[in-house]
């Protein structure tokens, strides 16, 4: 039995692919889009990447409004509840032991090199914040109870930091008269390091708490 | 100081200060009612001090970061933008007032601490869309609507609340990515994504037709029009009732606005006629589903959902009356006054709608007899603003829709002059059908729980707005005037 509903739902779909493939063949083939106008406009600030550039300059509001997106991610998951406890306290064996022992430095390393990067080449704060994120996966996947967590309220601090740095660096232009988000050239690489930074961090901390998925739980310090 | 004298930045205090707000009520957890009530006169001051600049030195242009479209991201403010930001500040004040008083909050104790946060968000993200002069910064705004609203949806933590939620953020990504695949094309296509650059280049052909449609069947998803509304009354019910409120009076609105600024200033050679009537069509359905729908429901919160989804219609009526450029104007200003008169008024339906259903502890209208002795301001304030939702003089619902009909009938579009009269009606009906209920002198062996007063007066103020804009319109309508996409003709009285 085929039930009515999707078929009118299909026949939809299929009128809006339509109307979708007429439109793509209408694209010239050959466009060169905003890219030198970007590379024009990046060229007094030095060395930028022209992606950083975009994501950090032209459209750094864009980025601030990400990370909101991130942010209020994290605060809507922790909304619906603590998060699940850890599946079994068996304690990681010596072989798990040592992988990570070697991976976790090297780790920490990629981070603080990706986010440096993101200035001149390809990197970031998403990047970093992404391998940040992931040693925070670690730690959770491989039972490592005997770590303490950090206090609920640096956890917040710490997730909140990224959008309040950049929120302040977006205000200082403010007090000279200048634009929301203004910068001049000898200062743009500035900008974005110390846009950078804090907002990896931030990512970092959102996206291993989403992994746990919910909010602390009250009572994780003082485990046996 | 320099900040306040030059004041072009107001429309950046819009942005900032529910976002500082927002960082502030997540990291410090203390002083949450402070922080926010605090951020919310400072919200509704930016609001009144931008409007009063753009009436008096026309329509704004903010470039953030100074480096101007097409590489940087612009903020516009016109009138119909003005006129967003006053309704959500309006609605907004009154909603964090009756969020500081809703006693349901302290029941569940862990949703409770995530409101103010996601309710800042919520209220950033919709300055964020007003503002903005860019569709993809518009996108962005968006997702932040949708996941707020999502997240409050669910902070009940009731399985029914949580389902709704999960439908309600299922549909808004779908609608989102239709959103955004029109982005995309249009980026490939004209190499902007500003929307004043986008409209000089974009002229007729498939290419725009294909980014309005895709962009439109997204936003339409997420305003819930009828047949795409299966995802409202379920979310808008059984929300906490502050949410309720800012859900009804303003999210839904927020991509309805998004359409008309891709519609009358994008993309005005794209349209078509057979396009607006459709959309005119769809409305009149769901002025007729949702008001049969709110006739038939037992529960108050439902029937308030349900006439949201009816008074959604209405708006959708615009498309097709400003096909003809005669009554055109008029139908604009009809259409704006609806929104404004149906945010006030729904948000404080709403609000009353919520305050009842805590008092009783449940909502089934039957067993409403007699609670206007108990609750006199909110039974009060629900009675207004079923007055302006039907339409009656002297409220702003009745001057909105009174434009609607004289642009219906200045055109000859009888049809849709049918549709506005009919749904008056229907609107009356219901409307009536609970307030015979609450203002019945029989008396009632129902326990009452007490209510503070921050849970009655928010939505009596909101509903006596409804009202008061049906003598105070000369601001309002010099607003909708400003930037309009067409030119002005006086029809109105």
């Amino acid at each position: 039995m085929i039930d009515p509903y999707r078929i009118v739902l299909l026949s939809l779909l299929l009128v809006l692919m339509a109307i979708l493939i007429r439109g793509v063949m209408d694209l010239a083939p050959i466009a060169t889009g905003l890219g030198p106008m970007v590379f024009a406009a990046k060229e007094p600030g030095g060395e930028i990447s022209p992606v950083t550039a975009v994501l950090l300059l032209f459209r750094d509001y864009d980025t601030l409004l990400e990370l909101a997106v991130l942010l209020l991610a994290l605060i809507g998951v922790w909304s619906f509840g603590e998060a699940p406890p850890p599946p079994s306290p068996s304690p990681p064996g010596p072989i798990l032991l040592d992988f990570l022992r070697l991976v976790l430095p090297l780790m920490a390393l990629a981070f603080f090199y990706l986010v440096w990067a993101g200035g001149s080449a390809a990197g970031g704060a998403f990047q970093g914040g992404a391998m940040l994120g992931t040693i925070g996966a670690l730690f959770r996947l491989s039972n490592l109870s005997e770590i303490p967590l950090p206090p609920e309220i640096w956890l917040r601090l710490a997730a909140a930091l990224g959008i309040a740095i950049f929120l302040t660096v977006a205000m200082i232009p403010l007090v000279g008269g200048d634009l929301l988000l203004a910068v001049s050239p000898q200062w743009m690489k500035t900008k974005i390091l110390w846009l950078e930074f804090p907002a990896a961090l931030s990512i970092g901390v959102i996206l291993a708490a989403l992994f746990a998925g919910g909010q602390p739980r009250r009572h994780t310090n003082n485990q046996p | 100081m320099a900040i306040f004298e030059q004041s072009i930045h107001w429309p950046v205090w819009l942005m900032v200060l529910p976002l500082t707000g927002a960082l502030l009520t997540f990291a410090i957890y203390r002083y949450q009612n402070l922080i926010g009530l605090i951020t919310a006169m400072g919200i509704l001051w930016s609001v009144i001090a931008l409007a009063q600049k753009v009436l008096t030195e026309g329509p704004q242009r903010y470039s953030i970061g100074g480096w101007g479209a097409p590489l940087g991201i612009d903020l516009y403010v016109d009138g119909l933008s003005t006129l967003m930001l006053l309704l959500t500040a309006a609605v907004g004040f009154f909603v964090s007032f009756y969020g500081v008083g809703y006693a349901g909050f302290r029941q569940h104790n862990h949703g409770s601490g995530y409101f103010w946060p996601l309710w800042l968000f919520l209220w950033t993200a919709l300055n964020g869309l007003f503002l903005t002069a860019d569709i993809f910064n518009a996108y962005v705004t968006l997702e932040l609507i949708g996941l707020a609203s999502v997240a409050l949806v669910g902070l009940s933590g009731q399985a029914s609340a949580l389902n709704a939620a999960m439908r309600y953020l299922l549909v808004g990504l779908l609608g989102s990515l239709f959103y955004l695949l029109g982005v995309g094309l249009l980026y490939a296509g004209y190499h902007t994504v500003d929307m004043a650059s986008l409209g000089q280049a974009a002229q007729a052909g498939p290419l725009p037709r294909t980014a309005l449609t895709l962009m439109g069947v997204g936003l339409l998803l997420k305003t819930a029009l009828f047949p795409l509304h299966f995802w409202l009354p379920p979310a808008h019910a059984n929300a906490p009732t502050p949410v309720s409120s800012a859900l009804s009076a303003l999210v839904v609105k927020a991509p309805f606005y998004l359409l008309l600024r891709l519609w009358f200033t994008v993309f005005p050679d794209s349209t078509t006629g057979a396009a607006a009537n459709l959309l005119g069509l769809l409305g009149a359905i769901a002025i007729l589903w949702g008001s049969i729908q709110a006739l038939q429901t037992q529960r108050l919160k439902l029937l308030v959902a349900y006439s949201t989804v009816a008074q959604l219609g209405y708006l959708f009526l615009v498309f097709p009356l400003t096909q003809d450029s005669m009554a055109a104007s008029t139908a604009w200003s009809g259409a704006l006054y609806y929104t404004l008169a149906h945010g006030l008024a729904k948000g404080g339906m709403f609000l009353a709608a919520g305050t009842i259903f805590y008092a009783l502890q449940q909502d089934r209208i039957q067993n409403l007899n007699g609670i206007s002795r108990h609750l006199p301001v909110t039974a009060f304030a629900f009675g207004l603003a079923g007055v302006s939702l039907m339409g009656l003089p002297p409220s702003a619902g009745f001057l909105a829709k009174w434009s609607l009909l004289t642009a219906a009938i200045a055109n000859g579009q009888w049809g849709w002059a049918i549709i506005i009269v009919l749904g008056g009606l229907l609107a009356a009906g219901y409307v009536f059908r609970v307030l015979s209920y609450v203002f019945m002198q029989a008396p009632s062996k129902a326990h009452y729980r007490p209510v503070p007063w921050l849970m009655e007066w928010p939505a009596l103020l909101l509903a006596l707005m409804a009202i008061c804009l049906g003598f105070i319109t000369q601001t309002p309508l010099t607003l909708i005037e400003i930037g309009a996409p067409m030119s002005y003709q006086y029809l109105l009285p």
